[in-house]
């Protein structure tokens, strides 16, 4: 017995260094990324690597924060999208996701297939109907032409429906029979419950809101309104090339929210993901 | 409770509908003082390189109108940005084209205001319209829409210090052969002695160069064609050039100021708009001087073209409301606003400037640290060299695709000269064939 | 990266386990109150755009000149795309993109998954390191990408040439390289998301089985076998599916990188789209492509579905 425990723990003990080892390898695009946004341009190609850079240029992010391009204005245009088109996100899908989940109506499999189908289609044949729809309507170079079309999810409703299908329908019975109203069985009952889902599903969201690089490409078309993807591109496309230290520097800027809300709420986020069927 | 249900339930329904008022709240707003009235200029300069000062210039001469200036960033991407702000109504009055295939999209689309009416009637920019001799502006069916602010002519810049150290003297009346034998001299101990050798089938086929006289046929058999790549590949063979691979994935065929200021090559075939980048010495720090040395000729003593071109295609939009205004611009622009464009590297389009302020702009404050200032008057600000104008303008962007694409295989190295003429020509004549 | 993480966003239902459901039959109109919102942004954002789509595949229209430019052309620009030897080319390397690097990023995403599902040090550290590239834009991997694979003085030619390798590959510039370039950057970028969800599932397998196996005498990989594999099958499907979606969707990576090139080498399908719309402005050439796109994916959604119900998976 002992004999075996001692043989778990090497093993663990092994297999931690393995995965170690391998998690640097893996990092290594990223630390360089980061060892790279303190360096001066003509410091980022050198044989062989640096990567300490010498001199530790933390004036490049002072640079990309507080010069032009406004990398702090388009922050604030993603953290706006994002956060705006979460919310509606959320309050859609867990809406819809639980009328698919729970209740019986005519066409409901019909209208879920239908769901499921408009999900294949390409993004990019959507892209041209909409920009001239946001044209249309005003609302072409304004950040709702983003933040519209993420509010209404296939995803969310899938995954929103998932859950609920999940959940035992004992609880409603009850609640029923108690006098209770659909609505309130809904707001009451299971949206409590599907707090860490909808956590989960705000993460992925956010992520992808915060990702998304084609569509303010084409719908966004003053400075002021780009958001980080975009705005990244300004860093490098400008006219000096490859601006190697102070585009690194905004590309790690932009990806650090995203690390932190993944420290915070891994757990959550593994949990959730699990509970709603995906498995 | 039925009650309170059906309220919370009214609202869940209404949130839909707030949001959709929510959203008419959020218009575009419309302004414009009366009698004054403002241009929107979109250009791919950075503001403080030019525009900042040819715009207030112009605005301390016309009071009443006033220019807001937006900068895109002159890439496929950025150009697709304006392409659909064009379209997507937001208000642009003039626009700058700087590829010839960028303006032809805009002109096709009919985002353009046809200008030749005003041109030929202009004193000035007459020589700007249809059948003007020489020709040195693009025209569609006849027809043109925009004007072009700039004539670069194309120079070798070199490092004074690497052809010093040498002992390289280049002669004024030099020639590819040449160029070819000083590049491989200044090579060795890192340093390429070129970026990139002189375009031999435009300098011996000048305009139009691609097609066949009458444009019915592309001109890839050309033997000229075929020379120039053969150099090309000699030189990055010899590492009197810098080899490919390197250019691609450096995005050096774009952006070659970083190894010719950092003194990785030694020799680069460029326009002037460069000159800000040797100009810049905080973000290019480099201690040599840039010497300006004309294009060497393809063969001794024969006449050829230069390489450069008339830019910055100037365009009103066909939905400005303030066309006239735009006009007075244009014209301010080209004319006595010219010069301010200049310590931005951007030579005026209309001949007669003072050579020798001409030459003060251009070189900046630090001219004497920077430049080898006689070369900078003689083999550009007074080359008379011979600028190619492209008149024909069938399935030019097909035909551009196609190229960038077998160009890039065969200085690679995928496939040979051969294979390269026979497809080019294939695949270009069948592109022509669709267009016509 | 996008493609991967957007992915996510394009399900098809893998497992449906519906537990009691109440005939909950209140009234009729009640359930469209419930779905409403999202239907109505759906059908505005989503569902119009798509048949407008759809129809602009028949016709010949360059958007810059307005709704007033349309002109229909019935079924030319198919025509014309099935005898396009670009768009065969385009499909095939679509094909090589997705056929290698989906498999591959699900093979490692569990591969990984299964390690980080074991008591290690610093776990939780280890996970988020993983996770982190699929919560990276698609340009800053581009950019750090581009650093990474430059032929003289990327790292990863460094560490090849110092590995003995005196002609490492040239990879973004090569045309041979390119693409499994592409496919090495999508699969890294990708795995992370694929072992989250893995981890996710794999927390929920019933641990009696695991323990029954073990004391009957079964080895690791017969264990995985018998019992992980199988119980896993709904999320491979899941994956497999959502990230072919992502992947034949995918073109930021593409037109960041190599824009197609170099020659032609990385000119996907989802770029020849882009190309052709965004590029040449030819919408409904680009939208002929946009439908048989769908078309392709959609069939082989429904095959991987077909595999999914055939083998019984349903739980």
């Amino acid at each position: 017995m002992t004999r075996s425990r001692t043989d778990r723990t090497l093993r663990t003990w092994v297999l931690s260094v393995v995965m170690w080892a391998i998690a640097v390898l893996f990092a290594l695009p990223l630390l360089w990324m980061i060892s790279a946004s303190l360096k001066r341009n003509i410091d980022v190609f050198t044989l062989p690597v640096t990567w300490i850079p010498d001199p530790v240029r933390w004036v490049n992010y002072a640079e990309v924060w507080a010069g032009d391009p406004p990398l702090l204005r388009y922050f604030g245009n993603s953290l706006i999208v994002a956060t705006v088109a979460v919310a509606g996100e959320l309050f859609t899908s867990s809406l819809a996701g639980y009328a698919f989940a729970r209740m019986r109506f005519k066409g409901r499999d019909r209208l879920f297939l239908l769901y499921i189908a408009t999900s294949i289609v390409p993004t990019q044949l959507l892209l041209v109907p909409r920009f001239m729809f946001f044209q249309a309507v005003g609302l072409y170079d304004t950040l709702w032409a983003l933040i519209l079309p993420s509010m209404f999810t296939v995803f969310g409703t899938f995954l929103m429906r998932q859950h609920f299908s999940a959940v035992p329908g004992e609880l409603a019975e009850a609640a029923r029979i108690d006098g209770a109203g659909e609505w309130s069985i809904y707001w009451r009952i299971y949206l409590p419950m599907a707090k860490p889902v909808l956590a989960a599903l705000a993460i992925l969201g956010f992520v992808w809101s915060w990702n998304s690089y084609e569509t303010p490409l084409i719908m966004l078309s003053s400075d002021e309104n780009y958001t980080l993807p975009v705005g990244l591109t300004r860093f490098v496309d400008g006219d000096g090339g490859l601006a190697g230290g102070l585009s690194m520097a905004a590309a790690t800027s932009s990806v650090v929210p995203m690390i932190i809300v993944f420290l915070v709420f891994q757990r959550q986020f593994l949990s959730a993901l699990s509970r709603t069927g995906l498995k | 409770m039925t009650r309170t249900i059906s309220r919370r339930r009214l609202l869940a329904g209404a949130a839909g509908l707030g949001s959709a008022a929510l959203l008419a709240a959020c218009g575009k707003d419309e302004s414009g003082d009366a009698g004054t009235v403002t241009l929107n200029v979109w250009g791919g300069v950075p503001a403080e390189n030019g525009p900042d000062a040819l715009f207030a210039a112009f605005t301390a001469k016309h009071p009443n109108i006033k220019v807001k200036y937006t900068r895109f960033v002159n890439d496929d991407q950025g150009n697709l940005k304006l392409d659909t702000a064009l379209q997507g109504g937001i208000d642009i009055d003039v626009v700058v084209s700087y590829a010839r295939s960028a303006l032809a999209k805009r002109v096709e689309a009919g985002l353009l205001t046809d200008l030749t009416d005003r041109l030929a009637g202009d004193s000035v920019l007459k020589v700007f319209a249809p059948g003007a001799n020489p020709a040195s502006n693009y025209f569609f069916d006849g027809k043109a829409y925009s004007a072009p602010a700039s004539r670069s002519v194309e120079t070798v810049l070199a490092n004074k210090s690497l052809l010093d150290k040498a002992g390289v003297t280049v002669p004024t009346d030099w020639t590819t052969a040449d160029f070819r034998a000083i590049a491989k001299q200044l090579s060795g101990n890192g340093v390429y002695g070129s970026l990139i050798p002189p375009d031999l089938a435009r300098q011996q086929l000048g305009p139009d160069f691609t097609y066949k006289p009458g444009g019915r046929e592309s001109n890839f058999d050309h033997p000229a064609f075929r020379e120039n790549f053969q150099l090309r590949l000699d030189m990055m063979a010899e590492k009197s050039a810098v080899p490919m691979t390197e250019i691609v994935a450096q995005k050096w065929d774009a952006f070659a100021q970083t190894p010719f200021l950092t003194g990785k090559v030694a020799m680069w075939i460029s326009q002037p708009f460069v000159m800000r980048y040797i100009k810049d010495t905080k973000e290019y720090p480099h201690d040599f001087k840039t010497v300006l040395l004309p294009m060497p000729a393809p063969q001794k003593g024969a006449q050829f073209w230069n390489t450069g071109a008339y830019g910055d295609n100037v365009a009103i939009t066909k939905k400005s409301k303030h066309q006239d205004a735009a006009f007075t611009l244009l014209q301010f622009w080209l004319g006595e606003g010219a010069a301010h464009m200049v310590p931005g590297g951007r030579l005026p389009s209309l001949p007669g400037g003072d050579t020798a302020k001409l030459a003060v702009d251009l070189g900046g404050p630090d001219a004497a640290k920077l430049f080898d200032e006689q070369s900078l008057v003689t083999n550009l600000l007074t080359s008379d060299a011979r600028i190619p104008v492209d008149a024909i303008q069938t399935a030019h962007a097909e035909i551009s695709t196609i190229m960038n694409g077998l160009n890039q295989r065969v200085l690679l190295g995928n496939i040979s000269i051969d294979q390269w003429a026979r497809t080019a020509k294939e695949q270009c004549d069948a592109a022509i064939k669709k267009a016509a | 990266m996008q493609t991967l993480v957007g992915s996510a966003r394009s399900p098809v239902p893998p497992v449906v386990r519906e537990k009691k459901r109440r005939p909950a039959g209140v009234r009729s109109w009640l359930p469209w109150l419930f779905i409403g919102p999202n239907l109505v942004g759906l059908i505005a954002f989503t569902l119009g755009p798509m048949l407008a789509g759809l129809g602009i595949a028949f016709t010949r229209w360059n958007v810059l000149s307005g709704l007033g430019g349309i002109e229909w052309v019935g079924l030319d620009n198919f025509a014309e795309l099935f005898a396009d030897p670009k768009f065969w080319k385009a499909l095939g390397r679509t094909v090589f993109f997705a056929g290698l690097g989906v498999p591959l990023s699900i093979a490692f995403g569990l591969l990984l998954a299964l390690a980080l599902n074991r008591p290690l040090v610093g776990r939780a550290a280890l996970r988020v390191v993983f996770f982190v590239p699929s919560m990276v834009n698609t340009v800053a991997i581009g950019m750090v990408w581009l650093l990474v694979l430059n032929p003289s003085a990327g790292l990863l030619n460094q560490a090849l040439r110092f590995l003995g390798l005196s002609e490492p590959p040239t990879w973004l510039v090569s045309e041979d390289w390119a693409l499994p370039a592409l496919v090495l950057i999508q699969v890294w970028a990708g795995m992370g998301y694929q072992a989250v969800i893995y981890l996710a599932a794999l927390q929920e397998l019933p641990q009696d089985l695991h323990e029954a196996a073990m004391i009957d005498g079964a080895g690791a990989w017969r264990r995985f076998r018998a019992i992980t594999w199988p119980s896993l099958m709904p999320t491979t499907v899941f994956l497999a599916i959502t990230s072919f979606i992502g992947t034949s969707q995918g073109f930021g990576l593409i037109a960041f990188l190599t824009g197609g090139g170099p020659g032609e080498s990385t000119t996907v399908l989802a770029y020849y789209m882009y190309q052709s719309g965004f590029q040449a402005y030819k919408f409904g050439y680009a939208a002929a492509i946009g439908v048989v796109t769908f078309a392709a994916v959609l069939l082989l959604t429904l095959l991987l579905w077909r595999f999914q119900k055939g083998r019984g998976l349903y739980t």
